[in-house]
């Protein structure tokens, strides 16, 4: 049984965790293995499709993942072996809501013994010519930037 | 044979149906745990069910139970696929009555060791 | 909760090594749980030191491999890193024709040194391929090139040897175009044609051991296998390929890896398609 004093405390959002397990299931999903780079604010082309999910728990968060068509395209199309050319809309977004699925099913077990224990809800995505969410001033942010080949992805974990 | 993929994701059971065609069978698929009831009940003939567990209604595991006391249908085997990795989930669909559990992400090659294993055959 | 201990990794880590000489490092513990998370289901453990006392206790040499094989075991693609594939058709494919046909070089020898399931020396023999028939290349052919393909799994050897891709492995990274040309359709499978496939030897092979029995190499392939290995392996790895390759020979790995420790054997080139390395005259 897990106990007060065997809880790890996370004194900010545990963001590697989530990064590793999008690392994961990106590359067991598709081949694709993504690295983390440094984030340059200015040159983020717009987002297309943000994949989301709350996570709820004593410090509930906001999972997203962001990305564009063009980024989303391959990843699908080598998760399902469909050509990119033959992939709709609703697929890519599809696939992009399952990708966070994952990673918040599998970052959970990791972050079970600790203050960010969450549960997880009913993922969803948003869609839209240049997406983004916008919070407000204070808004404790977790942000990492991956990438592989063409693939640009940005996942952002915001605290509630 | 027809097997049956339920999830709420489309990608997801393209990859399953996927699978099991290369495998040399035939795959329908249901976007909710109703909705494959009611294909259930229809005329097909299903041998073989992937089901999600956490899905909008219906959840895969109330799915489960509900299949398990239906003597037209008791007798399918289940695969779990889904998300949930902790032991108590794997024991508690274990004791509902699934034959296998595969936890999402999967690669191909998994997925299509877990069918194998499934129809009872040898991988190698 | 399915957790890793320290304790419990370092059990793991120092079986893996122990078994098949890969030293993992300290860091790669989530790897280890994330891995063999799945096994824990498969085999009914309900934590990694049951699963580990079921590995010792075992005489079934299956939960052994299967370990092994969710260690080791990566996802791979065809044609992967694109500009690498550039790399090799400008930067080194035409010097090797021309000393193939100033007969300054008897035989291209080429080594990828994780082949995994066989996409990466296969698609170096397609691309070779495909180049000598884009550019009327009539006195070269696949016959100067020796290909060799050595992983640490036997499993993905088997696979990789047979030459036979389902539906969806096959087009990830390789053209319809591609695909039509160098394989055949087999049900639902697709095989890469006969005469392609025999021109790669593929051996099991521990990249701890010594590379001399290997000769000399024009290429060597060494990539997504290093991220693994501690820093003291490492160095060994590069260098005895520093050692094993010839002189101007390539030496690739994977466009993310950035390891300081290779300057001390290679000479690192940069362009717009990506890095590679070629060894440096002191180490000779």
């Amino acid at each position: 049984m897990i106990t007060e004093n065997d809880m790890k405390e996370y004194q900010v959002i545990p963001g590697h965790v989530f990064v590793r397990a999008l690392l994961e299931s990106v590359e067991r999903m598709s081949g694709f293995i993504l690295t983390e780079i440094e984030n340059d604010q200015e040159a983020e082309p717009d987002n297309e499709i943000i994949g989301a999910m709350v996570l709820q728990g004593q410090n509930s968060m906001l999972l997203t993942l962001e990305t564009n068509k063009n980024s989303a395209a391959p990843l699908v199309s080598f998760m399902t072996g469909i050509a990119t050319e033959d992939l709709d809309e609703a697929l890519l977004n599809d696939g992009i809501t399952e990708l966070i699925n994952m990673v918040g099913g599998s970052a959970r077990a990791s972050l079970e013994a600790t203050n960010y224990k969450f549960f997880l809800s009913v993922p969803f995505t948003l869609v839209g010519e240049s997406v983004e969410i916008v919070t407000k001033k204070r808004t404790d942010s977790f942000i990492a930037k991956l990438v592989c080949d063409q693939i640009n992805l940005m996942l952002r974990i915001y605290k509630l | 044979m027809k097997m049956l993929t339920i999830d709420d994701s489309a990608v997801v059971r393209r990859i399953i149906s996927a699978a099991v065609v290369v495998l040399g069978h035939e795959c329908l698929e249901a976007e909710s745990a109703q909705d494959a009831l009611d294909l259930l009940q229809g005329s097909e003939k299903i041998e073989l069910i992937f089901l999600d567990w956490n899905m909008p209604g219906m959840n895969g595991l109330e799915f489960l139970k509900k299949i398990k006391q239906d003597q037209h249908f008791k007798h399918i085997p289940v695969v779990m696929v889904t998300t949930e990795n902790m032991p108590e989930s794997v024991i508690e669909a274990v004791k509902a009555g699934v034959s296998h559990y595969i936890t999402k992400p999967f690669s191909i090659e998994e997925l299509m060791k877990k069918i194998i294993e499934s129809l009872g055959g040898e991988v190698n | 909760m399915v957790a890793l201990s320290k304790q419990e990794y370092h059990l793991f880590q120092r079986y893996i090594a122990k078994k098949c000489g890969i030293e993992l490092d300290d860091t790669k513990a989530y790897l280890v749980e994330s891995r063999l998370a799945k096994l824990l289901i498969d085999s009914k453990c309900e934590n990694f030191s049951e699963l580990f006392s079921l590995l010792e206790k075992s005489s079934d040499a299956n939960i052994e491999t299967k370990v092994i094989d969710a260690i080791t075991t990566n996802e791979t693609y065809w044609f992967r890193d694109p500009g690498s594939w550039k790399i090799i058709a400008e930067e080194w494919l035409p010097q090797k024709i021309a000393e193939i046909q100033e007969r300054k070089n008897s035989k291209i020898r080429v080594w990828s040194a994780a082949a995994s399931t066989g996409q990466e020396i296969y698609s170096l023999v397609i691309s070779i391929s495909e180049y000598l028939k884009n550019n009327e290349i009539a006195d070269v052919s696949i016959d100067d090139f020796e290909f060799i393909a050595t992983d640490i799994s036997s499993n993905v050897l088997t696979i990789a040897r047979r030459g036979h891709y389902d539906p969806i492995t096959i087009m990830r990274g390789l053209d319809a175009d591609l695909r039509d040309a160098y394989f055949d359709r087999e049900g639902t499978a697709w095989v890469l044609k006969e005469v392609y496939r025999k021109r790669v030897r593929f051996e099991q092979f521990n990249l701890q051991n010594s590379f001399v029995f290997w000769g000399k190499f024009d290429l060597i392939f060494c990539r997504n296998v290093l991220i693994y290995f501690t820093d003291a392996l490492r160095n060994d790895v590069f260098k005895k390929a520093a050692h094993v390759l010839k002189p101007e020979g390539l030496f690739l790995i994977g466009a993310a890896e950035i390891y300081y420790s290779m300057d001390d054997y290679f000479q690192k080139y940069m362009t717009s398609y990506g890095t590679y390395f070629k060894v440096k005259e002191a180490t000779k």
